[in-house]
């Protein structure tokens, strides 16, 4: 039930006249979420997500790719993450960090955690230009054909979800 | 265009608020059962909370009723705490940090009874008993314990108690005297003999005198005498040689007198059969006596079978509590902090310079309570200090202090300690002294062979140390003012023990236990009891053996007696009976020698 509803918004996001900057800030956002691995992180960019208006359904799709991403790129953010942690210039604003309360919580002195939440950052711009350039792209030159899919109108038809739902329900029952 | 979701942020709100108002109703259940569970497993037996409330506001802990069960006796309280009350400070929180300025821990007690056992649940028991059988410790001190204990249960002293209780059951003088070879009557029954022979060669002496024939022949002479005419030379020739036959009879008759004068004058002396034994009876009295010689007492030995086996069962019971606190102040060096870079499952952990709070630290606990187990009770009320507890000893500049006494002026207790874990090389000294206990409190069976330890006061002074490689415990005992035994309950021979070891008024016992690096148990009891009782057990048995050796002076001696007079009456008999004869003998020969000297006269 929840993949298709998940589903029916990521059509509806793509469908829609859904703002543009909303769905690639979701995106932006979402991709960091994919990348950090530590879950007190994650719940505070989740609650920034949910905050501020940005797409969710972007949001989700962003953290899914990433987060598929991230696995084989560990190395890499551990080596980003250890240079990063280890600028002369920056220890005394870390060790203040360090000696925060809830901070620590973060695990930002983990060299994959600050790796990959330095990574997603840098490409919290490219990635907000891509989602943005991208769904323009797709209204102008794709969203006709596609909206013409069966699986489209399906998931599209809001009473035929709600149906969908019901049925699974009652077999459940 | 709005760009925050004020529904979201509601709903923030109301999960907020909901996680806080479950908080208020249910945190302080979800604690008390946390503590209870988390400190179960420490004690190995029941831990009770009767009520905790946190108050969110200040930060602040208050527990009341505090129980933790002995799992030595699950009917007592090893410790009971009426009150504790503490505040957290709130952002070191948030950094999973527990730092506690100043705590008070009230109304403390220990051992006080129960009335519902403390046993944990067979499976948090089974569970227990494995950590405890696991952990490197309780190894080291089980296999020390069960070498000292067998040592001590060897000791010869135990089974010289027995033998010392055996030869005083089994004293009978009459006994002794039977089965032994008295010199005394075999050297009467000897004078005897020789006295018998005496007589017998005296009768067969006198009876070859020849007396007889002597007689006849004089009276031939004689009558031959009285007979002739004197006619001629030849006659008067004649006569003179008769008289002088006489002459010569008569001298026979005079030596013969002679020997029965010598006869009579030997045999007139007194029979002293007595004066002659004398040196035997003493021999024999002196033998009999060497025979209920006093028993060689190890005195080394006597304190430490009294007090061995309870001495290694209170130092495993000490060490028990010292291994916990070990346990739960874990030593974090200095060296591991130092370490710049932490490999982790993902990734590795970079650490900066920390500010220097562990993740527990209390710097203050002021502790009051009692040592009275109920409230009718009369102990001492103590206060104290603890200070610098710590779950990181290395990070608080001080090692964990103890400071606890109280005086109640019959009664003085000071516990001092330090628990220093900041180091590699732990070392923890505990001093606990405690004036004015009652002898009770040693926890000794009665024995007949002590004075009444229950009655006196008692001293306790004791020092122990733990470091790294092993641990060493000194104790002190000073038992004063012990009250006499009641004579009249005690009956037999153990009464005269009684009036003895009612003479030891105060003894003391220096107790001490060690062992480096983990391996044996090296434990010595030392005390003036030793000697005391020593002298006391000395004093009993020489006072029975000077007793017993009037007894068997008498006993020998009317067996000599008796024997004497028996012997001294037949003597006396056959005596008489030859002085009889020797009286008739010398008459007879009297007479003789007058006839003779008259017929020698006339002519």
């Amino acid at each position: 039930m929840f993949l298709l509803k998940t589903l029916k918004s990521i059509i509806v996001m793509f469908q829609t006249d859904i703002s543009p900057n909303q769905i690639a800030w979701g995106f932006a956002l979402g991709a960091i979420l994919g990348l950090i691995p530590n879950m007190f992180m994650k719940l505070v960019l989740f609650i920034v997500i949910m905050l501020f208006r940005v797409n969710i359904s972007a949001a989700l799709i962003g953290c899914s790719l990433y987060a598929i991403v991230s696995y084989p790129l560990d190395f890499l953010f551990d080596s980003v993450g250890y240079t990063v942690l280890n600028i002369n210039l920056l220890n005394s604003f870390y060790t203040w960090l360090y000696n925060l309360p809830i901070v620590p919580f973060t695990h930002f002195n983990n060299t994959v955690v600050m790796g990959s939440l330095v990574v997603g950052i840098i490409l919290l711009a490219p990635n907000g230009v891509f989602a943005k350039k991208f769904l323009v792209y797709y209204r102008t030159n794709l969203k006709d054909k596609i909206s013409k899919w069966k699986i489209v109108k399906i998931l599209s038809s809001s009473i035929l979800v709600t149906k969908i739902v019901n049925l699974v329900k009652q077999v459940k029952i | 265009m709005k760009i925050i979701r004020w529904k979201f942020l509601s709903i923030t709100a109301v999960v907020v608020a909901l996680v806080i108002l479950f908080n208020i109703l249910f945190l302080d259940k979800i604690l008390k059962n946390t503590i209870i569970s988390l400190a179960q497993p420490i004690a190995g037996a029941k831990v009770e909370i009767d009520y905790l409330k946190t108050s969110l506001k200040n930060c602040s802990v208050s527990i009341r009723g505090l129980r933790v069960a002995d799992r030595n006796d699950y009917f007592k309280n090893l410790i009971d705490i009426e009150k504790i009350n503490f505040d957290v400070r709130f952002w070191p929180i948030l950094r999973k940090k527990f730092i506690i300025d100043e705590m008070s821990v009230d109304g403390i007690k220990w051992q006080t009874q129960r009335k519902t056992s403390g046993q944990l649940p067979p499976k948090q028991e089974k569970k227990f008993v494995k950590e405890k059988k696991d952990s490197k410790f309780s190894k080291m001190f089980e296999s020390a314990k069960t070498k000292t204990i067998a040592e001590v249960n060897k000791l010869p002293s135990v089974e010289m108690f027995n033998n010392i209780q055996e030869q005083i059951n089994n004293f009978d003088i009459n006994k002794i005297v039977k089965n032994t070879d008295l010199s005394s009557v075999k050297e009467a029954e000897k004078i005897y003999n020789d006295l018998q022979n005496k007589y017998k060669q005296y009768q067969d002496k006198i009876n070859n005198f020849n007396y007889e024939e002597k007689i006849n022949k004089a009276k031939k002479i004689i009558d031959d005498i009285s007979k002739s005419k004197i006619s001629s030379l030849k006659d008067i020739s004649n006569t003179a040689k008769k008289v002088s036959q006489l002459k010569e009879i008569k001298e026979d008759v005079d030596e013969i007198l002679k020997e029965l004068d010598t006869i009579k004058k030997d045999i007139s002396v007194t029979i002293n059969v007595s004066k002659q034994l004398k040196n035997s009876i003493t021999n024999d009295v002196d033998t009999i006596c060497d025979k209920i010689s006093i028993p060689n007492l190890n005195t080394k030995n006597i304190s430490q079978m009294l007090f061995g086996n309870k001495w290694v069962l209170r130092v495993e019971k000490a060490l028990y509590y010292f291994s916990i606190i070990k346990q739960y102040l874990p030593k974090k060096s200095a060296e591991e902090k130092a370490e710049e870079v932490k490999q982790r499952d993902k990734g590795r952990d970079v650490l900066f310079k920390e500010k220097k709070y562990p993740t527990l630290l209390i710097s203050k606990i002021n502790i009051s309570g009692t040592t009275a187990k109920t409230k009718e009770e009369q102990g001492v009320d103590f206060s104290g200090l603890i200070k610098y507890i710590s779950s990181s000893p290395d990070m608080v500049s001080e090692p964990i202090t103890l400071n606890i006494s109280g005086n109640n002026n019959a009664q003085k207790l000071n516990i001092a300690g330090t628990f220093d874990h900041r180091t590699n090389n732990s070392k923890d000294v505990l001093k606990v002294s405690f004036y004015g206990l009652s002898g009770k409190d040693l926890n000794l069976e009665p024995n007949a062979y002590l004075p009444l330890i229950d009655t006196a006061n008692l001293d306790f002074v004791g020092n122990f140390d733990i470091d790294s490689f092993g641990f060493k415990s000194v104790v002190d005992l000073s038992v004063n003012n012990i009250k006499e035994k009641n004579l009249n309950s005690i009956d037999g021979n153990l009464k005269y023990l009684a009036q003895v070891t009612n003479t030891i008024k105060s003894f003391k016992v220096n107790l001490s236990a060690q062992t480096q690096n983990s391996e044996n148990l090296d434990v010595k009891i030392t005390s003036d009891i030793d000697k005391k009782l020593y002298d006391a057990i000395n004093k009993l048995f020489s006072s029975k053996v000077n007793e017993a050796k009037e007894k068997i002076k008498q006993t020998v001696n009317e067996l000599a007696q008796a024997k004497i007079k028996e012997i001294e009456k037949s003597l006396e008999g056959n005596k008489n009976e030859v002085l009889k004869q020797i009286k008739e003998k010398i008459g007879e020969a009297n007479d003789f020698n007058k006839q003779i000297e008259k017929a020698i006269n006339k002519r």
